[in-house]
């Protein structure tokens, strides 16, 4: 029998926290202040959309919210904007978990993928729309190209180091509703 | 348990389908606010940076100490061609030493005869890098001193050598530092000794190109580059680096600052000359007619 007490669930999403605030302070430590480095893949992103697939009550909308718009602080990122994308793009696959749940490893991957890719892009489009610096284009491609490469590496460290998969039909929560 | 009303399911969704609209509203208006109002939106960041960044500082300082601790037991391995290189090296710093021995008794010469008064304003303190962007399409660190150490929006940071940025954005404890390698950042320099003016226009590569440069045919590889006073926000003659000419023909500049090894910042405390606003008056009695100005 799987637990899924309460603990157990707090204790995840307060996990989820913690690790975003150490992949942020990870890319804010002043390791090489020189420019033109390559971008580093968005592992955070493939951990919220990979436990969202998997485990959509350890990620709640309010937790993606505070890291990401952390994140965007920390960062001297345009403020609120990713963030604003990110939750976007987790309700769309919150909203068809249904069919995420059933579809093959490959297909999942490929509609994280589409979500980051509209993510950038329509990042890129806002910050050009309301004349603000955008990033250049070739970086964003090369961040876009890492991060899709990462997602089945961070789900393969998820599912055979952490156990996080997708819930077996039947489980159910404390409260006795279905996963 | 499993059973739930039909009703309460419904109404859950719907609370939490306003709760959603809510919140991303909100996160559209952060990102208009931020857009139109910048200033405001970049002090509130600044405001919960200082907040958060120096209660931080126990966790970053020591990673960053071990990495660069990490950097210098590998540069141990190659030590024998490193002491070769700085045998060489040292060699033709002694013939540097002497041109510069010379040039300075020269100068003090020369300044001697010209009576010159250098600008004793020019002071600076020092800061320790706390954190970068985090990011590498923003080009940027932290700097642990801030309003309560005296530091405004503006001024330069240099390392020992060469110019690293401008301060821009300041909080109580922390002010964050642009770099000129940032796409946003834009400085007005000049390219001796052909004394042409260009703008130093990062693009957030390690070397940013020169941009509205008059003259290109005089410059050449090799050429030092220094800011000018121009628009008032830097001090002359500091060291930016030297130009170089890359395959297709622009002009860039390599950085004098050795932003691989940024650890701590000299912030230049820089008072602009006071401006010249009205005409010269004559010195002596007031004569009929004349407005008499206050001090």
């Amino acid at each position: 029998m799987e637990d899924t007490s309460p603990l157990r669930l707090w204790m995840y999403r307060l996990s989820f926290v913690l690790v975003g605030m150490v992949f942020i302070l990870w890319a804010i430590i002043p390791f090489d202040l020189s420019a033109g480095s390559l971008p580093a893949p968005d592992i955070f992103y493939c951990i919220t959309m990979g436990l969202i697939v998997r485990r959509p009550e350890y990620v709640p909308i309010w937790t993606i919210f505070a890291v990401f718009f952390m994140r965007d602080i920390l960062t001297q990122a345009p403020l609120g904007l990713a963030t604003l994308l990110i939750v976007m793009g987790s309700e769309v696959v919150r909203g068809n978990i249904q069919a995420f749940r059933e579809y093959i490893f490959g297909l999942e991957w490929l509609w994280v993928a589409t979500i980051f890719v509209a993510i950038t892009l329509v990042q890129h489009v806002l910050l050009l729309l309301t004349l603000s610096s955008a990033p250049r284009l070739v970086e964003q491609v090369l961040l876009i190209l890492f991060t899709v490469i990462a997602y089945p590496v961070t789900v393969g460290v998820m599912k055979y180091a952490m156990g996080i998969t997708k819930p077996r039909p039947g489980v159910t929560d404390a409260w006795g509703k279905r996963l | 348990m499993a059973v739930q009303n039909d009703s309460e399911v419904h109404f859950r969704r719907v609370v939490r389908r306003v709760l959603v609209s809510v919140l991303l509203a909100f996160l559209f208006a952060m990102f208009l606010i931020w857009r139109i109002d910048n200033p405001r939106a970049e002090r509130f960041r600044m405001a919960v940076i200082d907040r958060v960044v120096p209660n931080l500082e126990w966790v970053l300082a020591p990673v960053a100490h071990v990495s660069n601790m990490i950097a210098d037991a590998q540069s141990y391995s190659r030590i024998y061609q490193q002491n070769q290189e700085l045998r060489r090296e040292l060699q033709r710093m002694k013939q540097f030493q002497e041109a510069a021995r010379q040039l300075e008794q020269k100068n003090a010469k020369l300044l001697d005869l010209n009576n010159v008064q250098l600008n004793p304003k020019l002071t600076y303190t020092t800061g320790v890098v706390m954190t970068d962007s985090g990011s590498p399409f923003r080009q940027s660190a932290l700097i642990n001193i801030g309003r309560h150490d005296g530091v405004v929006d503006g001024w330069a940071a240099m390392d020992g050598l060469g110019l690293v940025g401008r301060i821009s954005g300041v909080g109580n404890d922390s002010s964050r530092v642009l770099f000129v390698t940032d796409s946003s950042s834009r400085i007005p320099v000049e390219v001796t000794p052909s004394g042409r003016k260009a703008i130093l226009a990062g693009d957030n590569t390690a070397f940013p190109p020169l941009e509205f440069l008059d003259g290109v045919d005089q410059v050449r590889a090799g050429d030092r580059v220094f800011t000018t006073g121009d628009g008032g926000v830097f001090p002359t003659d500091l060291l930016v680096g030297a130009v170089v000419i890359t395959n297709d023909g622009r002009l860039r500049v390599k950085l004098a600052a050795d932003y691989r090894r940024l650890e701590f910042l000299r912030i230049i405390r820089h008072l602009p000359a006071a401006p010249i606003s009205e005409p010269g008056r004559l010195v002596g009695p007031t004569l009929p007619g004349q407005v008499q100005v206050s001090e």
